[in-house]
């Protein structure tokens, strides 16, 4: 059986207001998902919220290479969390976190 | 070089607040609707700035006086899809940069339009901001109607362009962003990245020559021989 594959994505949350927690974050990327496209694609994307930093608003996360395409097009069109406007940047993608974590330190 | 065309802001004063956030998330560029006088400016940002115009006329001769009128100190001219004798009269003006429409609405691309559209270099414009600002059944409707138009278009060669339709900074997207939507709008990737990085700068840079004295139409200009080499 071939191994799932994970994709780990380095993304920015540009924000107008109050800075978003990592619990309204991780609940609006699965609310986006549910939404846009339905639960047994939710259940599939084994997405995870790896590191957010609520005052930069760069963060990493983590899902299976078959649903990046997807959790990233749910993540952009999320519009609001919590009351906060909110923009979604999804900046880089790579098979393993080293691979991200140049980027990861240049925006720090 | 990214462009986002379509931004509408009724207040002057927001403007440093969207091309911050343009400048942040990789435009070099921004096209707003309605508060502008001059068609180019250069803001602190490192944006530049460009003058847009809806044109709102019901009619045609009153769709054909506002182009006469608003054409020269426009950069990007757009006309929203309605009746079919309108709509089909000003894509086939080479004058009309974009043809955009309100999804709420009832009217729809035809063939017939988008192919007249893709004669005169027309594209149809796609803005984001109604799939930002909905869910559910709601935004499942936007979707339907705005793949259908896309495939139209598509299909016809006429040119698409995705662009933000924000009314505030937030409603922006940053190109990769804006490509992922156009993905989920049914165009395949390298369309999708030519309607939101190509094909945007190319209108603008089309108005651009225009407002050049040398221009005389399009593929005809005055060209200058010993006083001018």
């Amino acid at each position: 059986m071939r191994k799932n594959r994970r994709r780990y994505l380095l993304f920015h949350l540009h924000r107008e207001g109050k800075p978003v927690n990592e619990k309204h974050l991780t609940t609006a990327l699965w609310m986006s998902v549910l939404s846009l496209y339905g639960e047994v694609h939710a259940a599939g994307s084994r997405l995870y919220l790896l590191d957010f930093d609520e005052e930069t608003g760069v963060g990493v996360l983590q899902c299976s290479a078959d649903s990046l395409q997807q959790i990233i097009t749910a993540a952009v069109v999320i519009g609001m969390i919590e009351d906060t406007p909110v923009s979604f940047e999804p900046k880089r993608t790579s098979g393993t976190i080293k691979g991200l974590n140049h980027e990861i330190s240049r925006h720090a | 070089m990214a462009v986002d065309i379509g931004v509408n802001t009724p207040d002057m004063k927001d403007i440093g607040s969207f091309g911050r956030l343009a400048h942040q998330i990789g435009f070099t560029g921004i096209a707003i609707s309605g508060v502008m006088d001059q068609p180019v400016t250069e803001i602190s940002e490192g944006i530049t700035v460009y003058r847009r115009v809806n044109l709102t006329g019901k009619g045609i001769n009153s769709l054909r006086n506002q182009i006469q009128r608003i054409r020269k100190n426009a950069i990007i001219v757009a006309t929203q899809l309605g009746s079919i004798d309108t709509t089909n009269w000003a894509v086939e003006d080479q004058r009309v940069d974009l043809l955009t429409f309100d999804p709420s609405k009832e009217h729809r691309l035809r063939e017939t339009t988008a192919s007249l559209a893709s004669g005169s270099a027309t594209s149809l414009e796609i803005q984001i901001a109604p799939l930002l600002h909905s869910s559910g059944l709601q935004r499942s409707k936007i979707l339907k109607t705005y793949r259908e138009a896309v495939a139209t278009a598509l299909d016809a060669g006429m040119g698409v362009v995705l662009s933000s339709g924000a009314a505030y900074p937030m409603g922006m997207r940053s190109p990769v962003a804006m490509v992922h939507i156009g993905l989920l709008l049914g165009i395949e990737r390298t369309l999708a990245e030519r309607a939101v990085q190509e094909l945007p700068a190319h209108l603008i840079e089309r108005s651009m020559k225009r407002r050049q004295p040398e221009f005389v139409s399009p593929g005809v200009e005055i060209l200058r021989g010993e006083e001018n080499p």
